[in-house]
């Protein structure tokens, strides 16, 4: 069996780091998009598969290395169930909060990882994963300003920063994406190419939109 | 001027109108029309209006009225 080592991060920056564990899919890009501005407004700095592209690298293995990476991180289980009939529902996500849950409690190292649970709708993942019973689970109910907000309340948690309330980051994350939509208009992005930012850019531009600030 | 613009944004199950440059939001509406209809006001007065959607995106961005 592989052993597991020790993540890239330094200290200080595993507890910085929030791994995202979530959907890909075209739909889930608004709540992706709340969740890593909330996070990078908290202080925090997001990881998720899709902020690098290296063919070189399995994707298995550049999971396993964001977790030991990540003190923090955010699991949402809401595409469980499948939306339409002979639909595949995804396990990507289950499999990698095993791997995250495995990690926390077998790597000495990683003994004081958090964890959110996120759904759509409350009670849901009990019926898909039941082991999962009498743990708290946050739902979202697909907004992503509730999703900000539940994200804001426990990164709360685990900094010594004063935060702002949710809605000051709810408004601020709405008038950062009018200024993003318009810089990219005034750089001659197609619409096409604006609905396909990629995740480094837009945590790019999200940093520099916030130093800013 | 990002002083110069208000935004309509969604709030819970309803809608606020913001000045960008502020923290706290003008005024709370249970409609979206209710809201638009507030912010003519602002357009009249010189500021662009941005209508985002529930996700926060822009739906339309109005440049002021004169």
């Amino acid at each position: 069996m592989e052993q597991l080592t020790a993540g890239t991060n330094s200290r200080g920056a595993y507890y910085k780091s929030v791994f995202i564990n979530c959907p890909f899919d075209k739909a889930y890009v608004p709540l992706r998009d709340s969740a890593i501005f909330t996070i990078l407004a908290c202080g925090f700095q997001p990881r998720i598969a899709l902020e690098r592209s290296n063919a070189a690298e399995l994707r298995l293995q550049k999971i396993k290395s964001l977790i030991l990476d990540s003190r923090l991180s955010v699991h949402d289980l809401s595409r469980l169930k499948s939306s339409r009939k002979d639909e595949f529902y995804r396990l990507n996500m289950p499999l990698e909060l095993g791997l995250d849950l495995g990690c926390a409690s077998y790597h000495a190292a990683c003994n004081d990882k958090q964890l959110l649970l996120l759904v759509a709708e409350p009670h849901t993942h009990q019926r898909a994963i039941s082991d999962l019973a009498g743990v708290d689970v946050e739902a979202h109910n697909d907004s992503p300003e509730e999703l900000m907000i539940i994200l804001r309340n426990w990164l709360s948690l685990y900094t010594t920063e004063e935060l702002n309330g949710g809605a000051w980051y709810w408004n601020k994350y709405n008038i950062f994406l009018s200024h993003f939509y318009a810089s990219l208009m005034s750089r001659g992005y197609s619409d096409r190419e604006m609905q396909k930012i990629s995740v480094p850019d837009f945590i790019q531009e999200v940093s520099r939109w916030l130093e800013l600030q | 001027m990002s002083g110069k613009r208000y935004h309509i944004i969604s709030r819970g199950t309803g809608w606020v109108l913001l000045r960008e440059s502020a923290n706290r939001a003008y005024k709370y509406f249970t409609s979206k029309e209710e809201a638009k209809e507030q912010a003519e006001r602002f357009r009249a007065q010189g500021f662009d209006i941005v209508i985002h959607r529930n996700d926060a995106t822009v739906e339309q961005w109005l440049k002021a009225a004169s």
